[in-house]
């Protein structure tokens, strides 16, 4: 008995040196990160903020990503909403996993918006790939609340240690952002090719139409809905342009959205076809900052605004609208 | 379940601790339970197979024990062999022979077609049926006696260390333990942690990080030239002994922490300095299983040279047989064997060159090469693939190898390789556990926190299944 005992508080002891090593490694790796800008980082803890408020949040992927990637268009966001702007959104597909995760840490920062706007592609429901295949860990630091989440949460095995494996690598020890300014490429009517089309459309539905995975994310978006109602944020759900045309989930999705519009009153915006102009985008389904300005002030500025005025009315049936 | 699982980092654990905690007479239902537990964390409905196999090889074993006509004991050894070999052809074997036979059939104009196999391959059915087929060989000749507990030999053919990947033991070794007390002895249970950890170390860090670069070539045998077909097989050589000495040493590790001792499995082959050699360290509980079960009753070396030869080519493509239904493994055992046939042929001029260390190098690297070459059949999915991959080994040579991998990572691979030969090379000298328990604590717990490091940052945690875990 007395040798269990030692060995294993020998092995308490080893392991316990070892993550304080770790741990030692990674505070003075941090101290020594510059403070990043939204345009400046893939990471959105490192320049999450605590207790502050913003006029908007944004959710989504790398469709609403690049609204603040770059710096042009974050600051053309924050202008055409007239509000301040903090953009969740994930790149590479950013899914509704991900997003929950990062609305509910920007809660229990203390932080606080008039409105949370989620950009809302609809093949992240229909694939693991966008949720609990995304490697949005590998490019955030380590925050043992975060990864707590994580793990409680079920989050898979293999990406929880990816998250802590991923810290002590070079890529993160020695990383070195470039900022990214504005986007200037233009398509032009000659660059949409109908395969091109449907080869991107078949690569955002590698898993095709999985039941099985939309019963299981669109539970996450429940959650993100729910807890909007009870901080009292009003939601706004947005379709992104795109000229992939609708997509094949495009039905089931806005179906289970308008049926869900009467549990949880927000307000839904299906704009994936008002901007068919090529030269509003870089590539198919990703706008420029020209088209980032066009965007934000004919089809964003008006909903947010309508969303932000709702605010405390109390009456949120009016804002179970749908803006068509 | 993976030992490279964080299913088995809990379930060993609990497994040690409830296994101290209860009396001597109890531990082999709680170990017997934990076996079965482990072994249907995979596919639940296969351990029936098992327990057929168990059944069967304990009222076998129990009849040979009673039966004094040779007659009837030649009856239960044959029951016992029918059983077991045909076990492993319906459910290893069978999906091969119907696809071989199939086109046979179609030359000669009938149109039967054998069905498929509706099953896939019972992980560990190799393993455990040569471990019951040794059980009931050995009571037949009389050297082992009938085991009347049947829980303690349904714990032998499944106790959990050494079950889907072996070593296969011999009864004779691990029965008796069963009834002996184990207590918690600091030293041994160290000893064995030190085993497995070094056992991971090679599994996750080197065998899972060389396995891109090998599934890479071989994954498009047309797409390579010599350069990069020589370097993945080189790779592919340590790859599949760190995976499979890799899984050796932690079953013998954790069946040590327990309290048992489990047979050595492989003893440096690649400092092997001729083809037998080679098999007297590689995988050293199936080649003394085909010598002693196969190879001595076949006539071994007492016999005429024509006889011999033929004795050798028998064991070996069985062997190769065993590894896998495919004709590339039996082409890796027919090769093996000829390396044997033109040893022996060689023997003489070898015996002139006298015993220095410049010849025992030569003939390593010599022994390395032929070995890696067979490694080829051994890898390839198919015969084709093989004859793909050696056509090209002679092209490209002017050129640097282009890989899938990046440089860097080429780069730690080989750094990996050559500590692993450090670390073999110096245990040549004694072994290096009795050395390393003497030196300071601080340089002990420096190594253990690197390699600790090391596998977190290196290892490819990714529960990759062990090669022999389809053999």
């Amino acid at each position: 008995m007395r040798d269990f005992a030692k060995l294993t508080l020998r092995l308490i002891l080893l392991l316990g040196i070892n993550a304080v090593l770790g741990w030692a490694v990674l505070c003075v790796h941090e101290a020594v990160l510059p403070d990043y800008a939204p345009w400046e980082t893939d990471s959105r803890l490192l320049i999450m903020p605590e207790n502050t408020y913003f006029g908007a949040a944004f959710l989504g992927t790398s469709h609403a990503y690049l609204f603040s990637r770059f710096k042009k268009n974050h600051a053309i966001t924050e202008s055409e909403l007239g509000c301040t702007v903090f953009n969740m959104a994930l790149p590479t597909g950013g899914g509704v996993r991900p997003a929950r995760f990062y609305f509910e840490t920007f809660l229990a920062r203390g932080n606080r918006c008039d409105v949370l706007v989620y950009f809302l592609d609809p093949f992240v429901f229909f694939a693991t790939g966008p949720n609990d295949g995304h490697k949005f860990v590998w490019f955030e630091p380590f925050r043992l609340r975060f990864f707590l989440r994580l793990a409680l949460d079920s989050y898979p095995h293999a990406q929880l240690i990816d998250y802590v494996r991923s810290k002590f690598g070079p890529d993160w020890l020695f990383q070195h952002y470039e900022p990214l300014i504005e986007h200037t490429g233009r398509l032009t009517p000659a660059d949409l090719d109908p395969g091109r089309i449907r080869m991107r459309r078949d690569s955002l539905y590698y898993q095709g139409l999985s039941d099985a995975n939309f019963r299981r994310y669109r539970r996450d978006f429940t959650r993100i809905a729910r807890r909007c109602e009870e901080e009292g944020i009003p939601l706004v759900v947005i379709i992104p342009p795109t000229l992939l045309g609708p997509e094949a989930g495009a039905g089931p999705v806005i179906a289970w959205l308008k049926q869900k519009q009467a549990r949880f009153p927000f307000i839904f915006q299906d704009d994936v076809d008002v901007m068919p102009e090529p030269r509003y985008y870089y590539n198919l389904d990703h706008l420029n900052t020209k088209g980032v300005r066009y965007f934000m002030r004919h089809h964003v500025a008006t909903v947010v605004k309508d969303a932000r005025q709702g605010m405390g009315t109390g009456d949120a049936a009016s804002r179970a609208l749908v803006h068509d | 379940m993976l030992f490279n699982s964080f299913e088995f980092m809990l379930f060993f654990p609990a497994v040690v601790v409830l296994h101290f905690a209860l009396p001597q007479r109890f531990r082999w239902v709680l170990l017997l339970l934990a076996s079965y537990a482990f072994y249907m964390a995979w596919k639940p409905g296969y351990v029936v197979l098992l327990w057929w196999s168990t059944v069967v090889d304990y009222f076998a074993g129990l009849g040979l024990g009673r039966a004094r006509r040779r007659g009837l004991r030649r009856l239960l050894l044959l029951a016992s062999l029918f059983t077991n070999l045909g076990l492993l052809f319906v459910f290893k074997y069978y999906g091969f022979f119907a696809a071989s036979l199939d086109p046979g059939l179609a030359r000669l104009g009938w149109t039967f077609r054998l069905p498929d196999a509706p099953w896939v391959l019972p992980v560990g059915i190799s393993f455990y049926t040569f471990q019951t087929l040794a059980y009931t060989i050995e009571v037949y000749r009389g050297t082992q006696a009938p085991e009347r507990h049947l829980g303690r030999f349904a714990l032998y053919v499944a106790f959990f260390p050494q079950l889907v990947a072996g070593p296969i033991e011999r009864a004779r070794n691990l029965l008796p333990q069963f009834r002996e007390h184990h207590g918690f002895d600091y030293a041994r249970v160290t000893d064995g942690l030190r085993l497995m950890g070094w056992g991971l170390f090679k599994k996750v860090v080197i065998a899972d990080r060389i396995a891109e670069l090998v599934d890479s070539v071989y994954g498009a045998p047309g797409d390579y030239a010599g350069p990069a077909v020589a370097v993945a097989t080189v790779f592919y050589a340590f790859q599949i002994y760190c995976d499979f000495s890799g899984y050796s040493d932690i079953a013998i590790g954790a069946a040590r922490v327990l309290g048992y001792r489990l047979m050595q499995n492989f003893d440096r082959p690649y400092f092997a300095v001729s083809i037998a050699d080679f098999w007297r360290r590689w995988h050293i509980s199936l080649s003394t299983w085909f010598r002693d079960y196969l190879y001595i009753p076949l006539g071994g070396n007492r016999v005429g040279l024509p006889r011999w030869c033929v004795n050798i080519v028998i064991v070996f493509v069985l062997s190769g047989l065993w590894h896998g239904a495919n004709w590339t493994f039996l082409g890796w055992g027919a090769l093996h064997a000829m390396y044997l046939l033109a040893g022996r042929a060689m023997a003489p001029l070898w015996a002139r060159c006298g015993d220095h260390a410049a010849v025992r190098c030569l003939r390593g690297l010599g022994v390395f090469t032929l070995v890696c070459f067979a490694w080829i059949f051994f890898r390839a999915r198919t015969l084709g693939d093989a004859m793909t991959l050696i056509r090209a080994l002679p092209t490209g040579w002017g050129s640097f190898p282009h890989f899938a991998v990046p440089g860097p990572t080429l780069v730690l691979l080989s750094c990996l390789v050559v500590f692993l030969l450090t670390v073999q090379f110096a245990q040549g000298f004694g072994p290096l556990n009795e050395r390393f328990i003497h030196q300071p604590l601080w340089l002990r717990w420096s190594v253990y926190s690197a390699a600790l490091w090391g596998i977190f940052l290196l290892g490819a945690l990714k529960q990759t299944q062990f090669i022999y875990f389809v053999f």
